[in-house]
């Protein structure tokens, strides 16, 4: 059953409208395992699963982005896009574990989260190399992240355990260009 | 700092990987019936050769897959580097 409650900021402080990095809230997380041996995962749940690595879907209303092999993160803020979604994982073999009360996310513009990043992360982050519409898992400031470019090229989105979102969001406004 | 080339995820940083040991080392097949000594090489003993070393590094902070790469401990190129073959299911022998 999904928890009803509103769910709490993981911030002492929630981030001001208008400040650099936002904290989103209030999504849906699931991490996706496919089933071993099958072809069309996706296409049988009505999901844009994308089979390249460290790619997101095009799908805005429910991102899907690959995590491993047959794994994905699916990630939704309306619960129409979802609607019996979870049955229907199920029912065709896949699993689901809800990280929804599991991870924080922040969202930063693009331009600025390249140089914020690329104080602490070891990823290529370049515009020509990590282009809207992908993401990837690495290491920042000793913390496991996501880094979801989303596809309109604006934002980056970043994914990290929520018992260490205060110290993230320190690390990223201490890295982030003074106002 | 190593340049890992993950088959799944692509190019990666060392700081990603977590070192796994020597690839070829071989448990006994019966813990129980092994003397002692035979165990204690198997735990603790490794050869320490120069040129080509098979070990296995998991990506824990990319796709947490196990990998099995040939590393050259002088020159540190790496020469290949591929998914470890995931274990049969069943009862494991």
């Amino acid at each position: 059953m999904p928890d009803p409650r509103p769910r709490r900021s993981a911030l002492n402080r929630p981030p001001q409208p208008g400040e650099l990095i936002q904290e989103r809230t209030d999504l849906w997380i699931q991490r996706l395992y496919g089933p071993d041996r099958q072809s069309d995962f996706g296409g049988k749940l009505g999901l844009d699963l994308p089979e390249q690595a460290n790619r997101a879907s095009q799908d805005t209303a429910l991102h899907a982005l690959w995590l491993a092999p047959r794994e994905w993160l699916l990630v939704s803020d309306a619960d129409a896009a979802r609607g019996n979604l979870a049955a229907r994982i199920v029912a065709n073999g896949g699993a689901l574990s809800d990280l929804s009360h599991a991870r924080t996310v922040f969202r930063i513009a693009a331009g600025p989260a390249r140089n914020i990043l690329a104080q602490g992360c070891p990823l290529d982050l370049r515009p020509a190399i990590f282009l809207p519409g992908h993401c990837a898992q690495s290491v920042l400031a000793s913390v496991a992240i996501l880094v979801h470019h989303l596809a309109d090229g604006a934002h980056m989105d970043i994914y990290v355990a929520r018992s260490y979102g205060q110290y993230m969001y320190d690390w990223l406004n201490d890295a982030a260009p003074p106002t | 700092m190593l340049l890992i080339h993950c088959p799944h995820c692509g190019p990666r940083a060392q700081t990603e990987f977590s070192y796994g040991g020597d690839a070829n080392v071989a448990r006994p097949p019966a813990p129980e019936e092994t003397d002692d000594r035979t165990w204690t090489d198997y735990l603790y003993l490794r050869d320490n050769a120069k040129g080509s070393h098979a070990e296995l590094w998991q990506h824990i902070f990319g796709c947490r897959r196990w990998l099995r790469l040939h590393r050259d401990v002088v020159s540190h190129e790496i020469t290949s580097c591929s998914d470890l073959p995931r274990p049969r299911t069943g009862n494991g022998s």
